[in-house]
């Protein structure tokens, strides 16, 4: 009883009206980083390498059939992607412009997977959440009355999907390599050990465990210091210390950082932009408290209750989906992607493919770098599904050119973490007759 | 004050374990600038000279004696040549100085007619003449084209040894100067370069091999495939006639230079570099270096006879595992492909 009772005033608080003041920066905060996200993509010129460039695309599984623009289009779209941010930072057609960015975002996220990126997924979720949450009730241009409370679930919906981000990066640490070899942070701290002052530390064995044991305890624990009001401020601090060490350390991690500082702000209740503001001007129209209690309280209808359950529940299982495939999944990347596997392994490769002819028994060495780019050629040689794109691409080609039906195979070298270099798939087998698809893969072999 | 104590006791023992001797990117670069590079720069600069002198030698005196030595020393200056081969960063290619020392695909119409042109007022300078018209491979050309021993070279032909000789010599020493502290010094912009010199190294590393591999033996066995975006073009000369086995090997003796200690006991700067990193990379690249080493210098002469075909493809499967070593856990134990993408990572 007792507990149903507590469920309820719970239900209540979710569903309580609240100052919209954090969510509306969020909102401010979230689209200028996709504004600089973009723009990133024209001033690196990641839009002709990425997308232009290439010569045949990586799918993912199913989505084959999505094809790019020509050059001028993928330029547009991007134009457009970084208008719809605008959009989305001042609060101008914010539903339309949230629809269209998720959806253009989408579009080029699914047009090579060798571009995946744990971030860019992220970002995609929550421009999705964004689409149907009223971030835009304040502060922005499509507000029509001031100060409009928003239901306290907005903003948990937000900060339950940060905390499984982090929790899951947390799970995901706790495997040996990580906590018992200390790799790749060993790896990865040594090769940054020219930098003046620092360099000699990042050398040290000890700080590779310190700090792979210690963001293991961050990440599977940081969102509820978080949501802790005691200790909320101290693990803000932290947060943006650890996250500001990644970016000074791991310099191509990007915005990462930046995109994981701007989200945790939500943690805070809800009108501390609001109080801020109020410390430093007298004239601010200050925090709707008063006016809250006018509010009545929102209702959650059962369509969005239940499509709220199914998306979490969702969020909660796919990451665990890897459970389901034999084997050590930093080795065949099987459930890998979409799981919050983040910044746990080093992996380089060298894969090399052989053609057989029918009735023949030598094998043609065919060379793919001269089709795929370097990026491209880097992240097929460590992935187990990228490598048999390429097998079934070079069958495929040699049926046009010759009208044979080849046998491929490949030769693989790969290291895990520092390891020594393993095949990472079988090489007696024929990889153009062997179909993707969610099953397991037979012909990885097995992790050393 | 027992607080006070605990800190520095703590802060201490955090320093000392800081100061712990280890092989910072400095020491390994400033160590392999100093004890590998420049020295087999200057290796190769002393028997370029010594070529130079032999060809002058035999020019004034062109005895069967003269000619033996000549193409002695035409091989030793070839060997500690293709020995810089993996370290052709800075100087030698922002100068252009690696092509004009020993430039492999070298025209033999170019070489001929530049050779005809000898005593004539149409001589042309050594200095003006292009990559596939001297160098080293240009007077390998000369000495051995038709494979085996040195044959002997007309009036002209050893005029021109003799002008090629002292340029290539000219050439090489331009790149020792470029590296020395009391020439150029590009050593100071390699050790200044941390992370960035060793990220261009390790991948002229792995050029070298893989150019030994598809450019070399492959195309020995007769199944040289595109590779990359190499845009070199296909050899107008046999290989066979002036490579062997000792060539080949070289610019694989001269990455197992950096696995040697210099004289000093225990392992080299990179080994431990490598080993700090928690990496086995080291021993397995070694073991397969100093193999593909025997096999390649073994390599029966001519290489193009049909005999050899055998222990060529031995050799090219070795030289694969070698690649595949060089490009899996070695260049993750040196941190030079990190498994970010180019566009921001995680």
């Amino acid at each position: 009883m007792t507990g149903t009772k507590g469920l309820k005033k719970w239900g209540l608080e979710l569903l309580a009206p609240v100052d919209a003041a954090s969510l509306a920066l969020f909102r401010i905060l979230f689209g200028f980083l996709l504004f600089i996200i973009i723009l990133r993509f024209f001033t690196h010129g990641w839009i002709d390498q990425l997308y232009i460039q290439p010569r045949f695309f990586f799918s993912f599984f199913g989505f084959t059939w999505i094809q790019s623009w020509p050059a001028w289009g993928m330029y547009l779209h991007f134009s457009c992607l970084g208008l719809l941010a605008l959009g989305i930072t001042f609060g101008c057609y914010y539903r339309v412009c949230t629809i269209l960015f998720f959806l253009g975002l989408v579009y080029v996220e699914l047009l090579d997977v060798t571009n995946y990126l744990n971030h860019y997924y992220l970002v995609g979720l929550i421009c999705f959440l964004l689409i149907f949450l009223p971030a835009a009730r304040s502060w922005s241009f499509d507000a029509k009355e001031k100060n409009l409370p928003v239901p306290f679930l907005a903003i948990w919906i937000l900060r339950l999907q940060i905390s499984l981000v982090y929790f899951y990066a947390g799970l995901g640490k706790l495997q040996s390599d990580w906590l018992f070899h200390a790799q790749p942070l060993r790896l990865w701290l040594s090769a940054r050990s020219d930098l003046p002052w620092i360099g000699t530390w990042l050398q040290e064995p000890w700080l590779a465990y310190a700090i792979s044991w210690s963001s293991a305890a961050y990440d599977l624990t940081i969102p509820f210091w978080l949501i802790w009001s005691r200790t909320r401020l101290w693990a803000f601090l932290l947060m943006i210390i650890f996250h500001s060490a990644t970016a000074f350390l791991f310099p191509t991690i990007g915005m990462f950082p930046w995109l994981m500082i701007a989200l945790t702000t939500l943690f805070f209740s809800p009108s501390w932009p609001r109080s801020i503001l109020q410390k430093f001007s007298h004239k601010t129209k200050i925090s709707p408290k008063a006016t809250l209690a006018e509010f009545p309280i929102f209702k959650l209808p059962r369509i969005s209750a239940f499509a709220l359950f199914a998306y979490f529940s969702w969020q909660l299982l796919w990451p665990l989906r890897h459970h389901l495939y034999p084997g050590n999944n930093l080795w065949t990347e099987e459930g890998f992607r979409f799981s919050w596997n983040v910044m746990l392994m080093e992996k380089s490769g060298h894969t090399e493919f052989s053609l057989q002819r029918p009735g023949s028994v030598q094998r043609e060495r065919t060379d793919v770098t001269s089709w795929l780019t370097p990026l491209q050629y880097r992240m097929m040689t460590t992935q187990p599904d990228l490598i048999l794109q390429t097998a079934r691409k070079i069958a495929q080609d040699e049926k046009l050119r010759s009208g044979e039906i080849v046998e491929v195979y490949a030769e693989t070298w790969v290291s895990l973490n520092g390891r020594p270099p393993f095949s990472l798939v079988d090489p007696k087998v024929n990889l153009a007759a062997q179909k993707d698809s969610f099953l397991s893969k037979t012909w990885i072999s097995p992790s050393p | 004050m027992n607080r006070l104590l605990f800190l520095s006791a703590s802060l201490a023992l955090l320093l000392l374990a800081g100061c712990a001797p280890k092989v910072s990117h400095r020491e390994l670069l400033e160590g392999i600038s100093k004890e590998v590079i420049t020295v087999l720069y200057q290796e190769a600069a002393t028997q370029a000279s010594q070529l130079a002198v032999s060809a002058e030698d035999y020019q004034n005196n062109p005895s069967p004696q003269n000619l033996a030595t000549l193409g002695v020393k035409w091989k030793e200056a070839a060997i500690a040549w293709q020995r810089t081969e993996p370290f052709r960063l800075g100087p030698a290619t922002d100068l252009w100085l690696s092509n004009k020392i020993g430039y492999q695909n070298i025209r033999p119409a170019t070489v001929d007619a530049n050779v005809a042109k000898i005593g004539t007022p149409a001589e042309v300078k050594l200095s003006a003449v292009g990559a596939s018209g001297k160098g080293l491979f240009a007077m390998g050309y000369l000495l051995f084209q038709s494979g085996g021993s040195p044959k002997i070279p007309s009036a002209k032909g050893c005029r021109y040894l003799t002008l090629a000789g002292r340029d290539a010599a000219g050439l090489t020493q331009q790149l020792v100067e470029a590296w020395i502290p009391s020439g150029k010094d590009y050593s100071k912009t390699f050790i200044a370069g941390g992370q960035d010199s060793l990220n261009k190294m390790t991948n002229g590393i792995i050029e070298s091999i893989e150019r030994l591999k598809e450019k070399r033996i492959a195309r020995l066995l007769g199944r040289e495939a595109v590779w990359g975006d190499d845009t070199e073009t296909p050899s107008k000369t046999d290989p066979a006639m002036i490579l062997d086995g000792e060539i080949l090997a070289a610019p694989l003796q001269g990455i197992d230079r950096l696995f040697q200690s210099e004289g000093k006991n225990g392992p080299s700067l990179l080994t431990v570099y490598i080993r700090q990193t928690g990496s086995s990379a080291e021993a397995d690249f070694l073991a397969q270096l100093k193999h593909c080493i025997l096999l390649t210098k073994a390599l029966p002469t001519p290489l193009n006879s049909p005999t050899t075909r055998p222990v060529l493809e031995a050799d090219y499967a070795e030289i694969k595992k070698l690649v595949g070593i060089s490009k899996s856990s070695l260049i993750s134990a040196l941190g030079v492909t990190l498994t970010f993408n180019s566009n921001d990572g995680d």
